[in-house]
């Protein structure tokens, strides 16, 4: 086989070019302007280093390896309780990990620096690898040198009655239709065929997917943005950063919002009679533009809407509590949201008031089921609400059977200068002591505090949770996903096989002797299977002309390439 | 679901357990005696053994309309049946390879004790669980581990066979002697077609291994016994010390670092008791390149199964997690499991790693596999584990 060597593979890194190449003599080398860096690099083997298969498995393994750790060591992203536990229980510990950044292994500059080099050796390989391959796209079925057959695995040949310049386009068809590329023939009506170049376009495409996964998460992280949006049930949200609770944008920015509206109309959640939770929804209401679409957001079923998604993430309650002054002016009367508390299923938040002098802000506590209790019981658990509480939360189900607030009343300074401030959280440095406690039933009687204020509780209503993204990367990763399914199945399913054909007349004078010679990279077994099929094949598409079924073709083996 | 069904299934599920181990002692046998009669139990066992198997799953489909993986125990029961389709398909019928039809059916029937212990009454999925894509990213999930699973174990077979070949070839090789060959089909005629690898051009393998192979199995029928000696079971656990230490290591580390033992140590036990019995029967195991090349067919059929089963379970968790990738204890070790697979991939094409170094790739990474379905399951807390299993 003179005209073509078969393409390198990736792994035997010794024939690479860049090798191959012959160092000069060093007499001559000292007249020469300095190597290139890549030169100088060949001549170290660094090059070969970096191309050679050997070190893409090591970092593979390292990788593999690195990956391990997370498996066994609790992660922020995933687990944050389990971290701060433990920083809390081992804080000697908690240090030198934390140092490690063995909490945030993927984010770790360790852990980058492993698949960052993992993907630079990929691209060192993949580079040359891509060129050989659309070099080689007309070179493996170049024209052959005109010469009797080179040595190969499998050879047959068989006769037909048909002239050689007739053989040789039935044959072209017959092989293009069982999967071969012919190539042109030379003078001797000589060419060579091949098959399985899925193979190797297979291995490239999945590699160079991964680069393209690796664009898709720089998309994700440059353009994209997550948070949450917190909507209480009848209320409106507009679709912009402020809207947004732990709202975390893209690199570059974010353009994206689109400002459209969700009304919250109900939120349902559905529990089974032994307490296990059955389905969540949000019927909402997209607005837009004076257009409504109606949409219920479930757990496995996110809203999707102008590239903006929303997920179902938590729900809980949020009360409305009016409060007025001594003189019967109404200073707050809004719904708070309220997060859980304690295993006993009640729940707090928050009400500020700065228009009261001076400023003033209640802690609420919220029990869905609430159940009056002895003074002493009261005593014993409501210490921290305050005395003359007789409330307490029962444990049991989430829905709200008898709910009543509690609260602390604080005077003094809401420290709201200037300062943003979250919410439902109350800054208790510059307030002092409670100045009383007291509580409210649902639709009940207002409560009047010592300082004359009084606070009732209206309404009660749920609020839910949604994760608000906007991924423009997604589609790209779906892209490298397809494009890695789409280039994995054949590299490793399809095997490559090359054909060395000749036709030429045949001695007897008329008719013509065909011969193949076939040579396979991969599932060397299944070949010679393969080769007899298809030799069959063409002989029973050309003919013998006197015979109607054709005999086995002779079959030699040759042992020697 | 009837209990009438779920009665059917259970006892269907224990015909399958039974008729697997008849199997494994039926293959063993058949190693032992190369006399076809014990092949063909093996084959009919196992068939029979899969019939059941595949009533007790089908009444879990047809006595709850969905897909049976419900619970671990059903999980379990699904992988066993398609560790049995593999064996069935590519070991058993094939007379060099049936012998370790006894190691697969065992494996199987080891799970499906692992199942029992597990068990829990096939029960209504919760609504979260109930989708399209969830349904195909497990089914993928379980053809593509169970397959890479029996691609490690082949390749564990293979290193004990090599570790035979390699430790008794230095006692029979050091001439091309075919007038004193050593009886059995397999021994010999490895080191012969070795020997010939090394002293004639290429391409003349084929021919060469066809003729020892004639020749010893010539010889084989005509009574001449194996002068190379099995492994003591001394010598076993002396070549596989290091092994073993490294095996008690990882359930030390994986015991301090959870604090539970229940299911490190009798899992890590039985396989260090597996690999001894097997390190005492190598020298029935089938030639090296046949296990080597079930163990490429296997893992090369089921990479890509297991690529497509991360990527539906990320389609998956886009929509029911509002992430697609989030690094959870099961997406991590699944990461790990096809990493380690991947670099087999890449070792087998590769100068001084194809053969030894990929077959112990392989083989850690069915341990991975195993890691990924008990321990990731059962001790780390995370978005996949099955609540009170």
């Amino acid at each position: 086989m003179t005209t073509t060597a078969p393409p390198r593979k990736r792994s035997d890194s010794k024939a690479s070019p860049a090798d191959a190449r012959e160092p000069s003599t060093a007499e001559s080398e000292f007249g020469k302007l300095p190597p290139s860096p890549m030169k100088a690099m060949a001549r170290l083997g660094g090059w070969r280093i970096l191309r050679s298969m050997r070190t893409a498995i090591w970092l593979l393994l390292a990788l593999v390896i690195a990956t391990t750790i997370p498996t066994l060591i609790p992660q922020r992203i995933t687990n944050a309780a389990k971290v701060a536990e433990i920083s809390q229980t081992h804080p000697g510990w908690y240090q030198v990990a934390d140092r490690l950044r063995l909490f945030d292994v993927f984010n770790s500059p360790w852990y980058v620096a492993i698949y960052g080099s993992l993907l630079f050796v990929l691209l060192c390989c993949l580079i040359p690898r891509s060129a050989n391959f659309v070099r080689n796209w007309r070179r493996a079925v170049a024209r052959p040198k005109p010469g009797p057959l080179p040595a190969l695995s499998h050879t047959s040949s068989f006769q037909t009655d048909t002239e050689p310049q007739l053989v040789e386009p039935q044959l072209r068809k017959g092989l293009r239709r069982a999967g071969f590329r012919c190539g042109r023939s030379n003078e001797n009506q000589q060419w060579i065929a091949e098959k399985g170049w899925t193979r190797e376009a297979g291995s490239l495409i999945f590699h160079w997917s991964f680069f393209v996964l690796m664009a898709g998460l720089f998309v994700t992280r440059a353009f994209g943005f997550t948070g949450f949006a917190v909507i209480v049930e009848g209320k409106t949200w507009v679709e912009a950063p402020i809207g947004i609770d732990e709202y975390n944008p893209g690199w570059y920015g974010d353009n994206t919002h689109q400002g459209f509206q969700i009304a919250l109309d109900k939120f349902e959640a559905k529990f089974r009679p032994e307490g296990g939770a059955m389905d969540f929804v949000s019927h909402v209401r997209v607005i837009d533009n004076g257009k409504e679409i109606a949409k219920d957001i479930r757990v496995n079923d996110p809203l999707s809407y102008r590239g903006i998604k929303m997920y179902q993430t938590s729900f809980g309650w949020a009360t409305r509590i009016v409060v007025a002054d001594p003189t019967g002016q109404t200073v707050f009367d809004d719904f708070i949201t309220l997060a859980p508390k304690g295993p006993r299923n009640s729940w707090t938040g928050v009400v500020k008031v700065p228009g009261l002098r001076p400023q003033g802000a209640l802690e609420v506590f919220f029990l869905p089921t609430a159940e009056l209790i002895s003074d002493k019981e009261a005593r014993a658990y409501n210490d921290e609400l305050g005395p003359g509480v007789r409330l307490q939360a029962r444990p049991g189900p989430p829905t709200a059977n008898s709910p009543a607030i509690v609260f602390k009343e604080y005077r003094g300074d809401l420290g709201l200068d200037g300062v943003a401030q979250n919410v439902s959280v109350l800054d208790k440095s510059r307030l002092g002591n409670p100045v009383d406690a007291g509580g409210a039933g649902l639709a009940g009687r207002s409560f009047q505090t010592t300082d004359g204020l009084s606070v009732t509780f209206p309404e009660l209503r749920h609020y839910s949770v949604f994760q608000v993204k906007h991924d423009p990367g997604l589609v790209v990763m779906l892209i490298a996903a397809s494009l890695i399914m789409l280039g994995l199945v054949p590299s490793l399913w399809v095997s490559r096989r090359r054909l060395w054909v000749w036709v030429r007349p045949a001695e007897s004078g008329s008719g013509s002797t065909v011969t193949l010679g076939g040579l396979a990279y991969q599932k060397k077994d299944a070949f010679e299977r393969e080769f007899n099929t298809l030799t069959k094949k063409m002989n029973r598409r050309l003919g013998t002309g006197t015979e109607q079924h054709p005999t086995l073709p002779e079959q030699v083996t040759l042992h020697n390439k | 679901m009837s209990t009438a069904t779920i009665n059917i299934s259970n006892i269907a599920y224990l015909i399958a357990w039974v008729a697997y181990v008849a199997t494994s002692v039926c293959a063993a046998t058949f190693a032992g005696t190369r006399k076809d009669r014990w092949q063909r139990w093996a084959l009919v066992l196992a068939i029979v053994g899969l019939s059941a198997h595949l009533v007790a799953l089908g009444c879990i489909v047809a006595g709850l309309g969905r897909a049976p993986w419900g619970s671990l125990y059903e999980f379990i029961s699904s992988m066993a049946a398609v560790l049995m389709i593999v064996t069935i398909i590519l070991v058993l019928p094939n007379r060099n390879l049936a012998g370790i039809g006894s190691v697969l059916a065992g494996s199987a029937f080891a799970l499906m004790g692992v199942g029992l212990i597990m068990y829990a009454r096939p029960s209504e999925l919760q609504p979260a669980l109930q989708s399209n894509w969830l349904t195909f990213h497990v089914f993928l999930a379980i053809t593509g581990s169970t397959l890479l699973l029996t691609g490690g174990i082949v390749s564990a077979l293979y290193l004990h066979r090599k570790q035979w070949d390699s430790a008794r070839r230095t006692d029979t090789e050091p001439t091309l002697d075919l007038t004193n060959p050593t009886g059995t089909e397999d021994g010999p005629a490895r080191s012969i077609t070795d020997h010939v690898d090394h002293t004639l051009p290429q391409g003349t393998t084929i021919v060469a291994e066809r003729t020892t192979v004639k020749a010893a199995s010539a010889f084989a029928s005509m009574g001449v016994t194996s002068t190379a000696e099995p492994f003591t079971w001394a010598e076993v656990i002396k070549r596989n010390r290091w092994l073993y230490v490294g095996m008690g290591l990882v359930a030390l580390c994986l015991t301090l670092v959870t604090g539970n033992l229940i299911v490190t140590l009798p899992l890590l036990a039985v396989v260090a008791a597996t690999d001894i019995v097997l390190g005492r029967v190598s020298h029935r195991l089938p030639t090296t390149d046949k296990l080597d090349d079930l163990a490429r067919r296997i893992i090369t059929f089921a990479f890509p199964i297991w690529t497509l089963a991360i990527f539906a379970g990320a389609i998956w968790g886009e929509q029911a997690w509002s992430r697609y990738w989030g690094w959870d204890p099961k997406e991590t070790t699944s990461f790990i499991v096809w990493g380690i697979f991947a670099a087999y991939l890449h070792a087998r094409s590769t100068k001084d790693w194809k053969g030894t170094k990929a077959a112990i790739l392989a083989s850690v990474g069915s341990g991975a596999i195993i890691f990924n379905m008990f321990f990731v399951n059962l001790v780390i807390s995370g978005l996949h584990s099955y609540a009170g299993v």
